[in-house]
C-alpha cells in the first residue's frame, strides 16, 4: 500500500537549485573575477608610482570611477547570459525563472551582513584617517569595504540557498 | 514564552491528490519548488497570502493545511 510519506521522484524539478540560487553563485563568481582583477590593476598601478604626489588622489578617482561603470557592465552581461545558459543546460520552462517571497526574504537577509561589512570598512577608513594615515589609504579600506560587503551578501546568500531557509 | 512551530499537512495533501508533484503545486501557487519544498519541511514559514494560496489549491480551509503547535500541545 502507498505511503503518503514516501515522496515518488519529481521529474518536475531538473536541478537542485531555484533560478535565483544558480544567479547568487554567478554573481559570486562575477564578484570574485571582477574584484581580483582590479585589485590587480590597481595595485600594479601603485607600484609604478601612479598614486604618488600631489595629483595621486586624483588619479585613483579617474581609475576607480572607470571600474565601477566597468564591473557593472560585467555583471549584466553576466546576469543577460545566466537565464540563456540555464535554458540550455537544465532545459527550464518560464516558471522556473520565478523569483517569490523566500528569494526576497534571503536578499533582504544578506542586505545586513553586505551592510555590516561595508560600515566596518568605512569606520576602519575613519580609524585610518583619525592616526594620520592617508586619504588615498582610507579611500582604499572603503572601496574594498564595498567589494567585501558585496561578497559577504552573496556568501550569505549562497548559505541561505543550501541551508533551504 | 513556550516555543512554537508552525505544521503543515501538504505532503499528505498532495498524496491525495493523485501525488501531485512539488512542482506542480509551486506553478499553481506561483512560488518556486525549492520554496514548496521548504514550506513542506516545515523550515520555511510562507507568507499568509501563499498560506491561503495553498489551501485554495487544495480546496480545503487554512486550518486544514497549516496548525500552529506550542510545546504545551
Amino acid at each position: 500500500m502507498a505511503d503518503f510519506r514516501s515522496e515518488k521522484p519529481d521529474h518536475g524539478a531538473r536541478s537542485g537549485m531555484s533560478y535565483e540560487g544558480r544567479n547568487t553563485v554567478v554573481a559570486l563568481v562575477t564578484n570574485l573575477c571582477v574584484v581580483t582583477f582590479f585589485a590587480w590593476r590597481l595595485l600594479a598601478l601603485h607600484r609604478q608610482g601612479a598614486f604618488d604626489g600631489p595629483s595621486g588622489l586624483a588619479t585613483w578617482a579617474q581609475c576607480v570611477l572607470w571600474i565601477i561603470p566597468a564591473s557593472v557592465g560585467v555583471s549584466i552581461v553576466l546576469a543577460v547570459l545566466l537565464p540563456v545558459l540555464a535554458a540550455l543546460v537544465w532545459r527550464d520552462d518560464a516558471s522556473s525563472f520565478v523569483v517569490d517571497e523566500r528569494d526576497k526574504a534571503f536578499a533582504i537577509k544578506a542586505m545586513s551582513a553586505t551592510i555590516v561589512v561595508a560600515s566596518a570598512g568605512f569606520i576602519l577608513a575613519l580609524v585610518v584617517l583619525a592616526w594620520g594615515r592617508s586619504a588615498l589609504l582610507a579611500f582604499n579600506i572603503i572601496l574594498a569595504a564595498f567589494a567585501l560587503g558585496d561578497l559577504a551578501g552573496s556568501l550569505a546568500k549562497l548559505y541561505f540557498y543550501r541551508r533551504g531557509y | 514564552m513556550p516555543t512554537a512551530k508552525i505544521r503543515n499537512t501538504i505532503r499528505r495533501l498532495r498524496f491525495d491528490r493523485d501525488e501531485m508533484t512539488q512542482k506542480e503545486l509551486a506553478d499553481r501557487v506561483g512560488v518556486t519548488r525549492q520554496t514548496i519544498l521548504a514550506v513542506e519541511a516545515g523550515k520555511y514559514s510562507p507568507s499568509l497570502e501563499l498560506a491561503f494560496r495553498i489551501a485554495l489549491v487544495f480546496g480545503v480551509p487554512l486550518g486544514e493545511v497549516f496548525t500552529y503547535e506550542t510545546d504545551n500541545e
